[in-house]
């Protein structure tokens, strides 16, 4: 074989590398192998109201009141039924290959200010494959004007990050997830939270999940 | 109402009778005030649609719903999972509808708790209520919720419990109340309710239940 085959022959290999390494077929053998949702629920205290010093008196239409009508309820009654739930649970090989050690986060904000949960829950990776890919994100916003996005976290597996993330909302993210990082083995994630409440925002609970996305 | 015209009438009668002929008109305030019984009816409904049933949390394309026998026919039974695989979430559709019906003139507060937590028929364990059995807000049809649509948990009671065996509905007797699941100014109210449940990794096997008790007191 002389040189200027030799050559040709390396151009082609090196083509074909770059073709099939980028093409869906070698894509398609990286696998979703579990999925796991943590529930992040936020209570929220709305924000303390303050008197802006007008005159806060009624009009004279306000009180020009000559009749009254009073219904007066002669005893509290309540009504009350219950439902059965029910659900008959199997043994499941894969139910620890990612799991959470927390399946729900409660935190409790006021209207306007931010609260730090420093390692809200972990996240575990329990797989003896030597090379496996994380990816996690937020499945929806909290409400109207409370988008995920303001739920940062900063996830590690031992030296926290300076500045934590914000969540990337997976339904106003085009259906993608954000890659949380490539690893091997057994490995635990420890999630820090930030939550930053809008001001506006009006009491209640609201939540979403916290959705991770194990592939090899 | 029917009282409230008989003493408008009553009123108007007295007036009409003491007044002289040639008397001026007098006005004033007056004070109608009657007594009522109180209505408040409460009427439970589940797997209120065709449709109703369990289905694995995923994105995307979903599959079809399924239910365990205890959940026979629409508006019938418990709702009932079927068989799930510890570690995995799912969504119940069409799970509960609550109707209210009730003559407060200020509306009412739907209270939704835990009897107990989420226990384990063949080997007395349990998983917290709080942690497994969730809520979502869903519709009268056209549900399109998923096992990822962000939902609220149910929470276990911390007031007494009388009943709440497997086939017996419990009674919650509350001394003060939690927080409601919902609430409304209006004297009338349908609810309609998906379930998720959340099996912990760690979940024995066996045959799970929890009783989910609804409570309507007027505000």
């Amino acid at each position: 074989m002389n040189a200027r085959l030799r050559v040709a022959l390396w151009i082609f290999l090196a083509a074909s590398v770059v073709v099939v390494a980028s093409s869906p077929v070698l894509a398609s053998l990286v696998q979703q192998r579990d999925q796991i949702a943590i529930t992040i629920v936020i209570n929220v205290t709305p924000a303390p109201v303050v008197m802006n010093g007008r005159d806060a008196r009624g009009s004279a239409d306000e009180v020009a009141v000559t009749g009254r009508l009073r219904q007066t309820i002669v005893a509290q009654a309540t009504a009350q039924k219950a439902v059965r739930v029910e659900a008959h649970v199997s043994p499941n090989p894969n139910a620890t290959l990612l799991y959470s050690d927390q399946p729900i986060v409660s935190i409790d904000a006021t209207a306007g200010t931010t609260v730090v949960v420093p390692c809200a829950y972990h996240v575990n990776v329990h797989t003896t494959t030597n090379h496996w890919q994380i990816k996690h994100g937020v499945s929806n916003d909290f409400g109207a004007g409370f988008v995920g996005g303001n739920l940062a976290n900063d996830t590690y597996l031992l030296t926290p990050a300076p500045t934590s993330t914000p969540f990337i909302v997976y339904a106003d993210n085009g259906g993608v997830w954000a890659p949380l990082g490539t690893n091997s083995g057994i490995q635990t994630y420890c999630v820090d939270l930030t939550i930053k409440v809008p001001i506006a925002v009006a009491g209640g609970a609201y939540s979403t999940n916290a959705v991770y996305t194990l592939y090899w | 109402m029917n009282r409230l015209v008989g003493g408008l009438t009553a009123i108007a009668m007295c007036i009409a009778t003491l007044a002289p002929a040639s008397a001026t008109v007098v006005s004033g305030p007056t004070t109608i005030t009657w007594l009522a019984t109180p209505i408040v009816k409460l009427t439970l409904t589940p797997n209120y649609n065709a449709g109703y049933g369990s289905i694995k949390a995923v994105f995307g394309t979903q599959p079809a719903p399924t239910h365990g026998a205890d959940a026979p026919s629409v508006g019938n039974g418990a709702v009932d999972f079927g068989t799930v695989l510890a570690g995995n979430s799912y969504i119940y559709r069409y799970a509960m509808h609550l109707n209210v019906f009730t003559n407060s003139a200020t509306g009412f507060n739907l209270y939704g708790e835990g009897a107990a937590d989420f226990f384990n028929q063949d080997d007395s364990s349990s998983t917290p209520v709080s942690q497994t059995v969730f809520y979502v807000h869903s519709t009268a049809s056209g549900d399109s919720n998923t096992g990822f649509t962000p939902g609220l948990p149910f929470q276990k009671t911390a007031a007494p419990v009388t009943g709440g065996g497997f086939a017996t509905p419990p009674t919650i007797t509350y001394g003060g109340y939690p927080a409601p699941v919902a609430s409304t100014s209006l004297a009338t109210g349908d609810f309609y309710y998906d379930y998720e449940m959340k099996v912990p990794p760690a979940a024995t096997a066996g045959s799970y239940f929890v009783w989910i008790v609804y409570t309507v007191v007027p505000q």
